[in-house]
C-alpha cells in the first residue's frame, strides 16, 4: 500500500479563545492540506490566525485557547491515521507525536530556547524522551545534527549557552533540535523574521536543503512573500482566521486572484529605484478578531466589495483550474461585472508617479569624522579595557529636503548614529555641522551643551521603530504630540489643542482622538501619532529609525506613502535607517551602507542599486528575496558565512575581509579609506575599480 | 564558578569594614557614656559616684579616648584575638554572651527559611498553574491574613494552642530542666520541640509573600515561547514545569531570599521578646538601653555578618541557578 498523498488534512478547524472580553475566533473554518514532502506556505499580516493554525496542528494553543470544531488528520505512514483534534491536550498520544513525527521552530530564537540549560542538554533531552538511547549516544547524535546544521566546532558548542551563540546560529541550534529526532513535518512559525538578509537567506537555504535531504514536510509561516516566493511549493493566504485563497506558488504569485492576495503583492516597495510610484497600500489594517466583520472578513477593507453581498454573506470557496481556490464572490456566477473592474484594475498602470522634487543644493547637515566609542569597564575599580566604536569616523551630508537612507545589518552602528545625530550621546570627536532656519550659519552640535541644544532639538526630530514601546501609556495623543510645542513655548491652551487637532489629520487620524491614550489604537494608528509628534514643532530634519519595520505590509505601505506626501509638503529632509533594501530604495534619493561603525558605500540610490562597488553592498543586495518564485533558489546568491565584526575588536585591515569573497593579502593588512571612485560615489574598497560587482537584475 | 565565589568573598571584606564603622558610630552617637548612666542610677538610688571615681572608670574602660582609637582598638582585638569586649552590665566577655544566643538565632532563622520555602514552592506553583481555581483562591485568602496578621499576635496564639492543647511549656526555646544545662541528645529534642512555634510565627509572613511572588513570576513565564518550545518537543507537563518555568521563576525569589534572610535574623526581636527566646534580639536591644557599647557592637556587628553571609548564600545559589550571572 503507497503512503497517503498528504501528510496531513486539516478541516473545518476552529480555534476560539474565550477571554473575558468575548470569544475570539482565532482561526475560523480553515481546511487545507499538508503534502507529503513539500512546502506549504501559510501567508498573511499578523492577527491573522496563522500561528494558532499552526499551534493547534500540535495542541499547545495557550489557555484560553483551544480547538472547538473540526478534524486534523495526521496519516504517519501507510496504515495508521490519527485524528489530533480528538487527541487530549498533553495526553500521551500527542505527546508522542509532539517533538518526533511534528516539530516545530520559532521566530525569536533567544526566546524560545531556554537560557538557563545549555543547546545540547536541550537537544539531547529531546532525543532521549522519544528514543531508547543511551546518554552517550544522544549526545553524539546532537553533535551530528548541530554539525549537519553547520554549526562550527560543533563538539565544542554543544555545551554552549544560548547568549553566548548569535542569533543565526541560535536559529541553526534550533532547526537541529527540531530535526534530531527526523520528524515528518517541520512546523516553521515566521523562522527568519528577527533575522538580518544575510542571515535568512543562510537560514532559508539550510532549511530547504534539510527538506529534501530528509524528505519531510513543511509547514512555514510568515508575512515576507520574499520568502515565501523562494520557498513554497503551495501557498495559503489567511486573512482573519479563514484560508482566503490556496494555490500553487506559480499560481498565487503569478495570478493572484483574492482581492487581498493583490493588495499584498501590491504592498511591497520594489526594489528598482526607477519605478518611484506610490505604493497601493490597502486602506485601514486587519481589525481586532473580536470585532470580526460580518460576511467576508476582507469586505471592510476591499475595493471591490458588492454592497448588499459580501457584507452579509460568507462568500463561498470557488475552485478554478489547476487546484487554486479562492474564498471570494467575485468568482462566482452572479458577479460578472465587478469581477471585470478588478480584472481591469489589475493590469492598469501602477499609481501615479511621486511629483519630481528636487532636493536643493543647500547642506542642512555635515558629519565629519564623527566618532563614538563606548568604553568597557570591568573589574573591581571599573578600568576601561577597549572601547566599542559603534560608530567610527563617519563623515557624510545630507541636502535639504533630501532623503538619505542608512542601511547595514544589525549591530553596524546604524542607530547609535541616529542617536549620536539627535545628540542623544556626547560624541566622542568630530563634527556635526548643523546650518538650519536659525540664521546663525553653520552650528557645530557635537559641541553644544544641553542648553544651547534646545533650540535645534525642534528642528531634529526623531521617528522610532517600536510604535508600541515609544508612546507613555499614561499620557493622552494631545500630551503626547504637543509636548515638543509646550517644552519649547510654542503654543498653549487652546492653540495647542488645534495645531495638534491639525496634525491628527495630516497625519490620517480623526481629530477627535485628541483625548484618547495609546492603547485605543492599532500599531499603525500609533505610528502615526509618533509621526505627528515629530513633525509637531516644524522640524527641518527627520531621523526615522526603522520607522516601518515593525509593521505589517499593508500599513508600512501607508506609512511610507505618508512619509513621502509630508515631505513633499513641507520640505523635510530624513535620514531613512533600516535594514529592509528594498523600503530604503523606495524611499531614499541616496543611499549610505554600513558595516562596523564605518559607511563603506554611499552612492544615490539609483547607482548603488544598480552598480554596487563595495563587496559588502552587493552581498546584501544579492541576499534580497524578491516576491518572484521564478528567481528562486538563485544560483548566484552570495551567502555571507560569519557575523558581523565584533566593534570592540575589529580585525586587522579591511574590517569586511574575513567575510569578503574577493578577499587578497592586502585587506588583511591595509585598512581601505572612503574614496570618491565617481562624481558622489564614495567606496572604502581597494579593488573597487577592478571588481564586476553584480547589483539587482531590472525585469 | 570558583572565581565568581571567590570575587564575591572578596567584595565581603570592605563590606564588613565599613559596616563596623557605622556599627561602632551608632553605639557612640547617644550623648553620654556607660559611667554617666552608672552616675545617674548611683544617684537615683542615692549613692554617690564622685567625679574622681567616674574618670577612674572611664580610664578603666577606655572611655577617655578619642573616638577612632577607642574604635582602632574594638576592632583590633576582634579581628587579632577575637576579644569582642567586655560587657559593661554582665561584666563578662561579649564571646561568651554572644556566641550560644548567635547560634539559636542562626537555628530559627534558618529553619524559618526552610519552612517558608517548603510551604510557599508547591503552593506558588499550584496557584500559578490553577490560577483562578478554587485552590488558588483559597491560598491567596489564607496569603492574605498570613500578612495581615501581626507576628506577635501569631506568636500569642500559638503559645496559647501549645499550652493549653499540647502541655508544652510555654515560651523560651528550652523546657526548664534544659536550660543552663550542657548539650546532650536530650536538650536537641526539647530544642526541636520548641522550635516549630517561633519557626511558624517567623515564617508566616515571609510563607504569604513569597506565594505571591512566585505565583506572579510564575504567570510570566509559563507564557514564555521557550514553554511552548518545550511543549513542542513532547515532554510531559510536571518535568517540563520543573525543569523550565520554574527555574526561571525561582531568580527573583532568590535574589529576595537574603532580604527575607535579613528581615528574619534582625526583625525578630518583638517576637523573641513575647516568646522570650534567648536570641540576640532581646539581648541587643538590652544591651542598646543600657549603652552596653561593646556588647551592642558586637551583637549589630555579628548580625550584620549574618546578613553578609545571608547575601553571599544567595548570590551564590543565584549563580548556580542562572548561568548568564556566572558568566556575566
Amino acid at each position: 500500500m503507497s503512503l497517503p498523498e498528504h501528510l496531513i488534512e486539516i478541516d473545518n478547524l476552529h480555534t476560539h479563545f474565550f477571554t473575558d472580553d468575548g470569544v475570539v475566533r482565532a482561526v475560523e473554518g480553515v481546511s487545507f492540506n499538508i503534502p507529503r514532502g513539500k512546502t506549504i506556505c501559510v501567508v498573511g499580516e499578523s492577527g491573522c490566525g496563522k500561528s494558532i493554525t499552526a499551534r493547534s496542528i500540535l495542541q499547545v494553543v495557550d489557555p484560553p485557547g483551544r480547538i472547538v470544531e473540526g478534524d486534523i488528520h495526521f496519516y504517519p505512514d501507510a496504515d495508521s491515521k490519527v485524528n489530533i483534534a480528538q487527541l487530549k491536550p498533553n495526553g500521551k498520544e500527542i505527546r508522542a507525536i509532539r517533538g518526533k513525527e511534528i516539530t516545530m521552530i520559532f521566530q525569536e530564537p533567544m526566546t524560545s530556547l531556554s537560557p538557563l540549560y545549555t543547546i545540547g542538554n536541550q537537544i539531547v533531552e529531546a532525543l532521549r524522551w522519544h528514543l531508547p538511547i543511551s546518554k552517550k549516544e544522544a549526545r553524539e547524535r546532537a553533535i551530528e545534527a548541530l554539525a549537519k546544521v553547520g554549526i562550527p566546532r560543533p563538539a565544542e558548542r554543544i555545551d554552549a549557552y544560548t547568549f553566548e551563540l548569535s542569533g543565526g546560529m541560535r536559529q541553526r541550534a534550533m532547526i537541529a533540535m527540531a530535526l534530531v529526532c527526523e520528524p515528518k513535518l517541520l512546523i516553521a512559525d515566521e523562522p527568519t523574521t528577527a533575522l538580518d538578509v544575510t542571515t535568512q537567506a543562510n537560514i532559508l537555504d539550510l532549511i530547504r536543503e534539510l527538506q529534501r535531504e530528509l524528505g519531510m514536510s513543511v509547514m512555514f509561516i510568515t508575512h515576507d512573500l520574499g520568502v515565501v516566493a523562494e520557498i513554497a511549493d503551495e501557498v495559503a493566504v489567511m486573512y482573519l482566521g479563514t484560508i482566503v485563497e490556496k494555490g500553487t506558488v506559480e499560481a498565487i504569485f503569478k495570478d493572484p486572484k483574492h482581492p487581498y492576495t493583490r493588495a499584498l503583492l501590491n504592498s511591497i516597495p520594489k526594489l528598482e529605484p526607477a519605478a518611484r510610484t506610490r505604493l497601493d497600500a490597502v486602506r485601514g489594517s486587519v481589525p481586532h478578531p473580536l470585532n470580526r466583520p460580518s460576511g467576508c472578513p476582507f469586505h471592510e477593507r476591499c475595493d471591490y466589495a458588492v454592497a448588499g453581498v459580501c457584507d452579509t454573506t460568507d462568500p463561498p470557496l470557488i475552485t478554478l483550474e489547476g487546484q487554486h481556490e479562492v474564498r471570494c464572490v467575485l468568482y462566482g456566477d452572479a458577479q460578472g461585472d465587478a469581477l471585470r473592474e478588478l480584472e481591469r484594475e489589475a493590469t492598469a498602470e501602477a499609481g501615479p508617479q511621486i511629483a519630481a522634487r528636487a532636493p536643493a543644493e543647500q547642506l542642512l547637515l555635515e558629519v565629519d569624522r564623527l566618532k563614538m566609542h563606548f568604553p568597557i569597564k570591568t573589574g573591581f575599580f571599573n578600568r576601561t579595557v577597549g572601547h566599542v566604536k559603534a560608530v567610527d569616523d563617519v563623515s557624510f551630508a545630507i541636502r535639504e529636503g533630501e532623503t538619505l537612507g542608512l542601511v547595514g545589518e544589525s549591530g553596524c552602528g546604524k542607530t547609535t548614529l541616529g542617536h549620536t545625530l539627535m545628540r542623544l550621546y556626547q560624541p566622542t570627536a568630530g563634527k556635526i555641522l548643523y546650518d538650519g532656519t536659525s540664521g546663525n550659519g553653520q552650528v557645530d552640535l557635537a559641541h553644544l551643551n544641553n542648553r544651547e541644544l534646545k533650540r535645534y532639538r525642534r528642528e531634529i526630530r526623531m521617528i522610532f521603530q517600536d510604535p508600541h514601546a515609544s508612546l507613555n501609556p499614561r499620557m493622552v495623543v494631545r500630551d503626547i504630540v504637543g509636548e515638543s510645542l509646550m517644552v519649547n513655548e510654542l503654543a498653549k491652551g487652546s492653540e495647542l489643542d488645534e495645531t495638534v487637532r491639525g496634525l491628527l489629520q495630516r497625519v490620517g487620524l480623526r481629530p477627535e482622538y485628541i483625548q484618547r491614550y495609546p492603547h485605543a489604537f492599532s500599531g499603525g494608528e500609533r505610528q502615526r501619532i509618533g509621526i505627528a509628534r515629530a513633525l509637531a514643532p516644524n522640524p527641518k530634519l527627520i531621523v526615522a529609525d526603522e520607522a516601518v519595520s515593525a509593521l505589517d505590509v499593508s500599513v508600512q505601505a501607508q506609512i511610507l506613502n505618508l512619509l513621502k506626501d509630508l515631505q513633499a509638503e513641507f520640505g523635510l529632509t530624513f535620514l531613512f535607517i533600516s535594514h529592509d533594501l528594498s523600503v530604503v530604495a523606495h524611499i531614499s534619493d541616496r543611499v549610505a551602507v554600513m558595516y562596523v561603525g564605518k559607511i563603506v558605500e554611499l552612492a544615490t540610490t539609483e547607482t548603488l542599486f544598480s552598480r554596487p562597488q563595495h563587496p559588502y553592498t552587493e552581498a546584501l543586495l544579492s541576499a534580497v528575496l524578491k516576491p518572484d518564485p521564478t528567481l528562486r533558489n538563485d544560483a548566484n546568491r552570495i551567502l555571507l558565512t560569519g557575523d558581523v565584526a565584533d566593534p570592540a575588536n575589529t580585525p586587522s585591515g579591511c574590517d569586511f575581509h574575513p567575510r569578503c569573497r574577493y578577499a587578497q593579502d592586502r585587506c588583511k593588512t591595509e585598512v581601505p579609506a572612503l574614496r570618491e571612485t565617481a562624481a558622489g560615489h564614495f567606496v572604502s574598497c581597494h579593488f573597487s575599480e577592478e571588481l564586476e560587482l553584480r547589483g539587482i537584475d531590472h525585469g | 564558578m570558583g572565581q565568581y565565589i571567590l570575587k564575591r568573598i572578596l567584595y565581603m571584606i570592605p563590606t564588613l569594614f565599613a559596616i563596623s564603622i557605622v556599627a561602632f558610630l551608632i553605639i557612640s552617637l547617644p550623648p553620654g557614656d556607660y559611667v554617666d548612666r552608672l552616675v545617674a542610677n548611683a544617684r537615683y538610688e542615692g549613692d554617690v559616684i564622685t567625679e574622681e571615681e567616674a574618670e577612674g572608670m572611664r580610664e578603666l574602660y577606655g572611655l577617655n579616648r578619642p573616638l577612632i582609637a577607642q574604635y582602632l582598638v574594638w576592632l583590633g582585638d576582634i579581628v587579632f584575638r577575637g576579644d569582642f569586649g567586655t560587657s559593661f552590665s554582665w561584666s563578662l566577655p561579649v564571646s561568651r554572651l554572644i556566641w550560644e544566643r548567635l547560634a539559636l538565632t542562626l537555628t530559627i532563622s534558618v529553619s524559618s527559611l526552610l519552612f517558608i520555602w517548603v510551604v510557599a514552592i508547591p503552593i506558588g506553583v499550584y496557584s500559578a498553574v490553577k490560577q483562578y481555581s478554587i485552590g488558588d483562591y483559597f491560598f491567596t485568602f489564607l496569603g492574605f491574613i498570613g500578612l495581615a496578621i501581626p507576628n506577635f499576635l501569631l506568636a500569642l496564639v500559638l503559645m496559647y494552642i501549645s499550652f493549653k492543647y499540647l502541655g508544652q511549656s510555654v515560651g523560651g526555646l528550652f523546657s526548664s530542666e534544659y536550660i543552663g544545662e550542657a548539650w546532650s541528645a536530650g536538650k536537641v529534642l526539647d530544642l526541636l520541640s520548641h522550635l516549630w512555634v517561633p519557626m511558624i510565627v517567623l515564617g508566616t509572613a515571609g510563607t504569604a509573600s513569597l506565594i505571591r511572588t512566585l505565583r506572579a513570576n510564575l504567570l510570566d513565564e509559563l507564557r514564555r515561547p521557550y514553554v511552548t518550545t518545550a511543549r513542542t518537543k513532547g515532554l510531559p507537563e510536571t518535568y517540563l514545569l520543573i525543569k523550565y518555568p520554574l527555574r526561571h521563576a525561582l531568580n527573583p525569589f532568590v535574589s529576595d531570599l537574603n532580604t527575607v534572610f535579613v528581615d528574619l535574623v534582625s526583625g525578630a526581636t518583638i517576637v523573641a521578646v513575647v516568646l522570650a527566646l534567648q536570641t540576640t534580639g532581646p539581648l541587643l536591644l538590652d544591651a542598646l538601653r543600657s549603652q552596653d557599647m561593646f556588647l551592642a557592637g558586637s551583637a549589630i556587628m555579628m548580625l550584620s555578618l549574618m546578613a553578609v553571609f545571608g547575601t553571599l548564600v544567595s548570590d551564590i545559589l543565584l549563580a548556580w541557578l542562572d548561568p548568564r550571572i556566572r558568566f556575566d
